[in-house]
């Protein structure tokens, strides 16, 4: 093929243009980090690199939600534990009036203190947290004790949290499950005005008779207590678990969207020398005429 | 002496044509530089031998022809390549417009999606509060701006689509005109047997313009083009040329009008005409309206999810759920939603977080909104909202790229087309300087003949003396 100045020049033109605009694409990717920043860099990473970081958006908040379930649990148990501790004082009480050897008046102060002990059970199951009382189920405005006899104005609604993709725990007790009836045909407060009643009147043998139904219902709380135990456990391990998704994801992500520095700044370098010699060539061109070589 | 002043006469058009032939070579090294010049050459030819005296002897030399090198399948090449380049290559900027729309980078629409399901869901943790409540709406509404924002911008590519149109109009009509009153010249020149060569380079270069940005298609005749629309409409017909016009249609888009006649115009459609006009009236009537469908569709679906969830709960003051999003009633109320999309509640106590009408601490209705964002059916029965909104980007991208890649390769072959053209028909500087010296030869041997041919005339009168 016959070389004129124009075909020399334009393939000149033509590779010194598309070397430099490989160079451009090179530094802004080093510049940037990111091998993909619009839509054609690399069509099939989009769905990837969006679903990667609407996962890591969604791991952030799961993590923010078990910390809340995390709080509500630890929040519950603190209240099991006063209970449990009520309780047990309760049963010592009704173990000590059970010895034989008190008298009336002994039995109505013990019937005194048994009252307070109930009076204190009260006041947990209607404490709030927030502003929120803990055991109404979803009525959390409404106080879920009240009146004499005392009644449930509360619900038995499940409050779950979602801790995972589909995953919810409860994290919520409600008085049913607490201070309701545990198959002794009374709740907790029946039982307690039943022994107070007994103690009131000295009859050390009627108040004894609750024993049992003492113990189921103190089991009833103890069971609901180590429920919320291990559901704090599994909200534990469910928040490393996250973690580690999140770290996959972000892992993912990068691996679709950014330049890997040590490949680009090699390719970079190789393309500036590719540039280089274009230029020198073209330098070259101009240097070799025949009116040089004419007279 | 007869033979002498005839000898005489030859060494004269020896000396003349070797200095047109100078000239000729001066004329190419002149126009080294020019676009879309090809090379003349001088055609000798001796001058008809006459009988002398019993021999047939050589009268001299002449030109008679300025002949311009040229090959007519590498310059049809060019015109062919030069209509698909202008069709890929005006693709490239509306379609990083486009690019920009659908952005791969942290803040877009994704995220919108994305960010409003999470407010359900920190609303699922904290069903009565106030705050979670709140945001829930200004999420909604975000969303439902963004996907303003986006149809906005999309018209404005539109838009931006018609200036360069209508700018490209302006400057083809006097293309069009000059290769009509070029074809008069050519074929006027040419049948009285010269050879128009200056003119044929400006008219190759003028329908090589009208190729790029059109796409037309040329026959010749009598040394006159017709030019077509890839349509078959034609644009030039022997000296006389039509005109494109512009037109506003009824959603503001500029069409093209073709005017065939004082009173006859033809509407083009992007189809019917090719290069660059094709290229930016496909994105226009084509790219952009199948992704704002595509928006419009995703907008949609997505308000008609989320109402459908919404209304089936109960909100703060146990009141059955209202619409989420406002919807109207149409025989076709897709089209133009994700303009259209907004919030439909502004009272906090609105939002529907409950599923019965228990109490405020119910949280069911706000998880099975915030389950609809990892729902891989809620569109079309096959994908995700976000998943969908990943397709409309990648169609953006596969199309951007194609474009690019296209454009570049089309580039690439028209750097080959026309170095092979110009390896037949460009100036060669080392060439003409070659034939420079040729004739400079030539004619400083024609002086030499000339001045022999004096010395014997001079002997011949000095005969006489």
């Amino acid at each position: 093929m016959r070389a004129t100045l124009t075909t020399t020049y334009r393939s000149l033109l033509a590779n010194m243009t598309q070397s430099n605009t490989r160079l451009e694409e090179l530094r802004l990717q080093a510049a940037t980090g990111k091998k993909v920043t619009k839509p054609s860099d690399d069509p099939s990473a989009i769905r990837p690199m969006l679903n990667a970081r609407g996962q890591i958006r969604a791991s952030d908040r799961f993590l923010d939600t078990m910390g809340i379930a995390g709080e509500r649990l630890d929040v519950l148990d603190t209240h099991l534990e006063r209970v449990e501790s009520v309780m047990v004082r309760a049963k010592e009480t009704l173990v000590y009036a059970g010895n034989g050897s008190l008298s009336e008046a002994d039995l109505k102060t013990l019937g005194n203190q048994m009252q307070l002990m109930k009076d204190e059970l009260l006041a947990l199951a209607n404490s709030s947290v927030d502003g929120k009382y803990l055991f109404s189920g979803f009525k959390e405005d409404t106080p879920p004790y009240s009146g004499d006899p005392v009644a449930y104005a509360g619900d038995n609604e499940a409050f779950e949290l979602e801790i995972g993709p589909g995953e919810k725990v409860k994290v919520n007790l409600t008085g049913e499950e607490v201070f309701g009836d545990p198959g002794t045909g009374k709740d907790m407060w029946q039982l307690f005005d039943n022994m107070v009643s007994a103690l009131d009147v000295g009859d050390a043998a009627a108040a004894l008779a609750e024993m049992d139904d003492l113990d189921r219902a103190a089991d009833q709380m103890r069971s609901q207590r180590s429920r919320m135990g291990n559901l704090a456990q599994r909200v534990d391990s469910a928040k490393l678990n996250m973690e580690d998704v999140r770290i996959d994801m972000e892992a993912m992500l990068s691996r679709y969207e950014d330049a890997d520095l040590v490949e680009t700044i090699t390719n970079m370098t190789m393309q500036e020398t590719a540039f280089k010699a274009a230029l020198d060539i073209t330098s070259r061109v101009s240097r070799l005429s025949i009116l040089d070589y004419m007279r | 002496m007869a033979g002498l002043m005839s000898a005489l006469n030859a060494g004269k058009t020896s000396l003349r044509t070797s200095q047109k032939a100078v000239e000729i070579a001066g004329n190419n090294i002149a126009n080294v530089n020019t676009p879309g010049y090809s090379r003349q050459k001088a055609v000798f030819q001796p001058v008809p031998s006459l009988e002398l005296r019993g021999f047939f002897i050589g009268q001299g030399v002449n030109i008679n022809n300025i002949a311009r090198e040229h090959d007519v399948f590498l310059t049809r090449q060019i015109h062919d390549k030069s209509g698909q380049l202008g069709e890929e290559s005006s693709r490239a900027a509306p379609m990083a417009e486009l690019e920009r729309i659908f952005s791969v980078a942290e803040n877009n629409l994704s995220t919108e999606i994305d960010r409003f399901f999470d407010s359900w869901k920190q609303l699922s943790a904290n069903p009565a509060g106030q705050t979670e409540r709140q945001i829930v709406l200004q999420r909604g509404d975000l969303l439902a701006r963004s996907f303003d924002d986006a149809v906005t911008s999309l018209r404005s590519a539109q838009r931006n689509i018609n200036a360069s149109i209508e700018s490209k109009i302006t400057a083809i009509n006097p293309v069009l005109q000059e290769i009509a009153d070029l074809n008069l010249r050519i074929s006027t020149v040419e049948i009285s047997g010269q050879s128009a060569n200056s003119d044929r380079d400006r008219r190759d270069m003028l329908i090589e313009q009208v190729s790029r940005e059109l796409g037309a298609t040329y026959y010749e005749e009598n040394g006159k083009v017709s030019l077509q629309l890839p349509g078959g409409q034609p644009l030039v017909q022997d000296t006389s040329a039509m005109s494109l016009e512009p037109q506003l249609d009824a959603d503001l888009n500029l069409q093209l009008v073709l005017r065939t006649g004082p009173n006859s115009t033809t509407e083009l459609k992007s189809h019917m005409v090719g290069g660059e006009f094709r290229g930016l009236m496909s994105v226009r009537d084509e790219v952009i309206p199948e992704r704002m469908a595509e928006l419009d569709h995703l907008a949609f679906t997505l308000a008609k999810e989320v109402n459908e969830i919404h209304t089936d709960g109960f909100d703060l003051d146990g009141a059955g759920g209202l619409d989420f999003f406002q919807i109207s009633v149409g025989p076709d109320p897709e089209n133009g939603y994700a303009k259209a999309m907004a919030v439909a509640i502004t009272d906090t106590a609105k939002v529907a977080a409950g599923k019965g009408n228990t109490g405020i601490g119910d949280n069911r209705n706000a998880l099975n909104l915030a389950a609809l964002a990892d729902d891989l059916t809620v569109m079309d029965g096959n994908d995700s909202f976000t998943g969908y909104f990943s397709k409309i980007t990648s169609k953006v991208g596969i199309e951007a790229a194609r474009a690019q890649t296209s454009a570049q390769g089309l580039e690439d072959a028209m750097v080959q087309i026309r170095n092979m053209r110009d390896a037949t028909v460009g100036v060669s500087l080392e060439e003409e300087m070659v034939d420079l010296m040729q004739y400079q030869k030539g004619f400083e041997a024609s002086a030499k003949f000339l001045a022999v041919v004096d010395e014997l005339m001079e002997s011949l009168l000095s005969l006489k003396r």
